[in-house]
């Protein structure tokens, strides 16, 4: 088997980069995160570090190798998912034995990894290709946020998004990690953890935006 | 007790089956859930039926033939346990028990409860062995073995590959099973010798059978009978990422297809 099979092809070379994908995104939305929630700093600090943001010279680089990740991370899962529904046949009675920690999220990763993607192409097409309002000639992105969730409908559907996202992270992060070749009896257990407490920090805090303003608009 | 008990009959591998109900009057507690299977037979022979076909042969938890789904279970309700040591005192009377066979691509039906599980016997061959040179039996404690390192063999050398990780886990993933067989000769020094090409045979072979990927769900860990842990699937995973990046030796290349 030549190396590019073996390391891209074969059964554990996609988890592999599963794992891989899947952590850099993590770190990727862990600084979505604490961007967004500059937010409540007020409007000079947020619209200064989208400003700044907006100068880093390897911008567009970043933006494409982005794109890439999520790319490849949504072609693993489509592969992945079609791999294993060739695999299985179905039991007419099927469940889980006790002790066992199947979760509903980690059975369920590609529907709400489908959610998330369809939750970010509406993300995308509103936060970054629309018009940012001007405030004493820059950009207003603190504005922006307003002006989007002032739809109702549009805030709960992005509520909705990002709960969902929580939940596919819930299983996600610490899945990622045993792709990677990852266990130990200590290091894993605290991974776990982790995992359960960064999709809450992740549904909440991204959240939060859409909810203040709801309550601030109101 | 009195059970009613569901199950699968298909006539041939190809043959289309259905689950067929039994009423079962004077089930004994003490009874195995094999000898539960037998007293059915007897009575379905009595009755001029065709018995039900399933797998045994020791009978004693170590052979690996006996798996059955039994409510959606493998092995059934009870952890760290096989079919032929589950006992119906762990059944209630009245109760209705679905048992179907495992089923998973890679383990196709060849008859009732019965599947061919000789894919298992093909990941086996093409690495699951070590050379050693023939000779006097070579004394135990010659190899100095950290006495962690022998247990964690142990513990994956457990395995008896019944199937039931396959069975539970909703991706039909084998990697329990090759991840227990690769852990317990990467862990020996009697091991090191075919390492990398053990690593890249081996999950060749498990890909060419059809059996999907782990996804972490852990439902093999909950129902391998001999408690086989997740742990084993990454040390699999260490073991093949290695050994993938590494030149691999000619010979392993080739085996690997
Ligand atoms: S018959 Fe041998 S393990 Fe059950």
């Amino acid at each position: 088997m030549s190396w590019f099979r073996r390391v891209f092809l074969s059964s554990i070379g996609k988890k592999f980069w599963m794992g891989v994908t899947g952590v850099l995104l993590c770190l990727f939305i862990a600084f979505h995160l604490t961007a967004n929630l500059v937010f409540f700093l007020g409007k000079e600090a947020y619209n200064g570090l989208s400003a700044s943001l907006e100068k880093i010279p390897i911008l567009p680089l970043l933006e494409v190798g982005l794109f890439a990740l999520f790319g490849l991370h949504i072609l693993l899962g489509i592969v992945l998912y079609f791999d294993n529904r060739s695999s299985r046949d179905r039991y007419a009675v099927y469940g889980t034995k006790l002790g066992g920690f199947g979760t509903w999220a980690s059975k369920n990763m590609i529907w709400t990894g489908a959610i998330v993607l369809i939750y970010l192409g509406i993300h995308v097409r509103r936060f970054v290709f629309s018009e940012v309002p001007e405030l004493n000639g820059h950009a207003d992105y603190h504005g922006l946020n307003f002006e989007v969730f002032s739809s109702t409908l549009y805030a709960l559907w992005y509520i909705f998004g990002v709960a969902v996202l929580a939940v596919h992270i819930s299983h996600g992060f610490q899945s990622a990690f045993r792709s990677l070749g990852v266990n130990h009896p200590v290091y894993t257990p605290f991974l776990e953890w982790l995992s359960a407490a960064a999709a809450v920090v992740v549904g909440v805090g991204f959240a939060s935006i859409p909810i203040y303003v709801l309550i601030k608009g109101a | 007790m009195k059970l009613t008990l569901k199950v699968w009959r298909q006539s041939g591998p190809k043959e289309k089956g259905r689950l067929v109900a039994y009423v079962l009057d004077d089930v004994s507690p003490d009874q195995s859930f094999l000898e539960m299977l037998d007293d059915l037979n007897r009575v379905l022979v009595l009755k001029g039926e065709e018995p039900v076909v399933f797998e045994h042969d020791c009978r004693e938890g170590i052979c690996g033939c006996c798996g059955l789904m039994i409510n959606g279970q493998a092995h059934g309700p009870v952890r760290g346990t096989t079919v032929c040591q589950l006992h119906m005192r762990n059944f209630k009377d009245g109760d209705t028990i679905v048992i179907e066979p495992w089923r998973a691509k890679g383990f196709p039906v060849i008859k009732d409860l019965m599947v061919d599980r000789s894919a298992f016997d093909r990941i086996i061959e093409a690495g699951g062995y070590v050379s050693v040179n023939t000779g006097g039996i070579p004394d135990a404690n010659a190899i100095p073995i950290r006495k962690e390192d022998a247990d964690l063999a142990m513990d994956a050398a457990a395995c008896i590959g019944c199937g039931a990780c396959v069975a539970s886990c909703p991706n039909a993933s084998a990697m329990l099973f090759v991840g227990a067989k690769i852990s317990q000769y990467a862990l020996l020094p009697q091991g090191q010798v075919e390492r990398v090409a053990r690593a890249l045979n081996m999950v060749a072979a498990m890909d060419r059978e059809g059996f999907g990927n782990c996804s972490n769900v852990a439902e093999c860990e909950a129902s391998c009978p001999k408690l086989i842990t997740l742990s084993n699937i990454q040390r699999m995973y260490r073991e093949h990422v290695k050994a993938s990046w590494k030149y691999a030796p000619r010979e392993a290349r080739e085996a690997a297809g």
